[in-house]
């Protein structure tokens, strides 16, 4: 049931990509866009650091501060050379709209529980925004130094999805041993 | 005259050889940019240090799949680690384990 929340929130979150494929989003737009997913991510890690004790799980989420940090830091970098403002859109507002109802259902969770939600939330929302940055932000983005940036934090969000992956398998793992 | 040509022939020879042919003891270099480890397979000999530069600017780990190491690779400054059994040893990024490569370690 908990699985549940992140898949039809991420239904939401493509088909809002998908319907934008149309009208194919602007540089400026594709930068707000990736900044405001990164930003997203870190308002989750907080939320991590603040509400969880174990080890690994609050690892990912300091993990996940310094590299989107890094990443949106690269990003504001490369407008402010172009001379570019970051335009808001209707995609990015949905994200940080569908971002802190999200929150809200973490804030509610404490221990193992919170732990195993905050980890098949990273799994769904890495998920969703690789495949919106590999199909939409990336062949949409005209300006060169763009698109290279996006294939390179591509990478590291791939990276970031496989390690969620790990830790909510070893979480899930542990949950149901100690049920047995 | 002849016995000086050549030793000077013989030195550039060795010089030639020792920069083809690292001795023990020597370093390997793998450079990290773009989330990849390159080369991404190097083969050193038993006594030999492997550094690794981080290009990129996010930070990442060299960690071993069976335990043997597990380096930090900063942003700020190369990381080493010293080969010391033979083997073939697989390693990953612990933060982004879509990166991998393999350190080859003969005698």
């Amino acid at each position: 049931m908990k699985i549940i929340a992140p898949i039809v929130a991420g239904f939401i979150f493509a088909t809002n990509f998908s319907a934008r494929a149309a009208d194919t989003p602007t540089d400026p737009q594709i930068a707000h866009i990736a900044y405001t997913a990164g930003l997203v991510d870190i308002g989750y890690a907080e939320i991590a650091l603040q509400r969880s004790k174990n080890k690994a799980v609050r690892e990912f989420a300091m993990e996940m501060v310094k590299d989107h940090k890094a990443v949106n830091d690269k990003a504001l970098a490369l407008v402010k050379k172009l001379g570019v403002t970051p335009e808001d859109n209707a995609t990015s507002q949905t994200i940080a709209s569908q971002a802190a109802t999200k929150r809200a259902e973490l804030r509610r969770l404490s221990g193992p529980a919170f732990d195993r939600a905050y980890a098949e939330n990273e799994v769904a929302y890495h998920s969703l925004v690789n495949a919106a940055v590999d199909t939409q932000l990336i062949p949409s983005a005209s300006n060169g130094e763009l698109k290279d940036l996006l294939k390179v934090g591509l990478k590291i969000f791939q990276g970031h999805q496989q390690h969620a992956e790990h830790m909510a398998e070893r979480l899930s793992r542990k949950h149901a041993a100690s049920k047995e | 005259m002849r016995s000086i040509a050549l030793h000077a022939a013989l030195w550039w020879l060795l010089l030639l050889a020792g920069a083809t042919f690292a001795p023990a003891g020597e370093a390997a270099s793998v450079v990290i940019a773009d989330l990849e480890f390159k080369p991404s397979t190097v083969t050193v000999r038993v006594g030999d240090t492997v550094t690794w530069i981080n290009r990129d600017f996010v930070e990442h780990t060299a960690t071993s799949r069976n335990g043997v190491f597990d380096v930090a690779t900063p942003k700020t400054r190369p990381a080493h680690w010293r080969a010391q059994k033979v083997g073939d040893f697989s390693y990953y990024c612990r933060l982004h384990p879509n990166m991998t490569g393999v350190i080859r370690v003969t005698r």
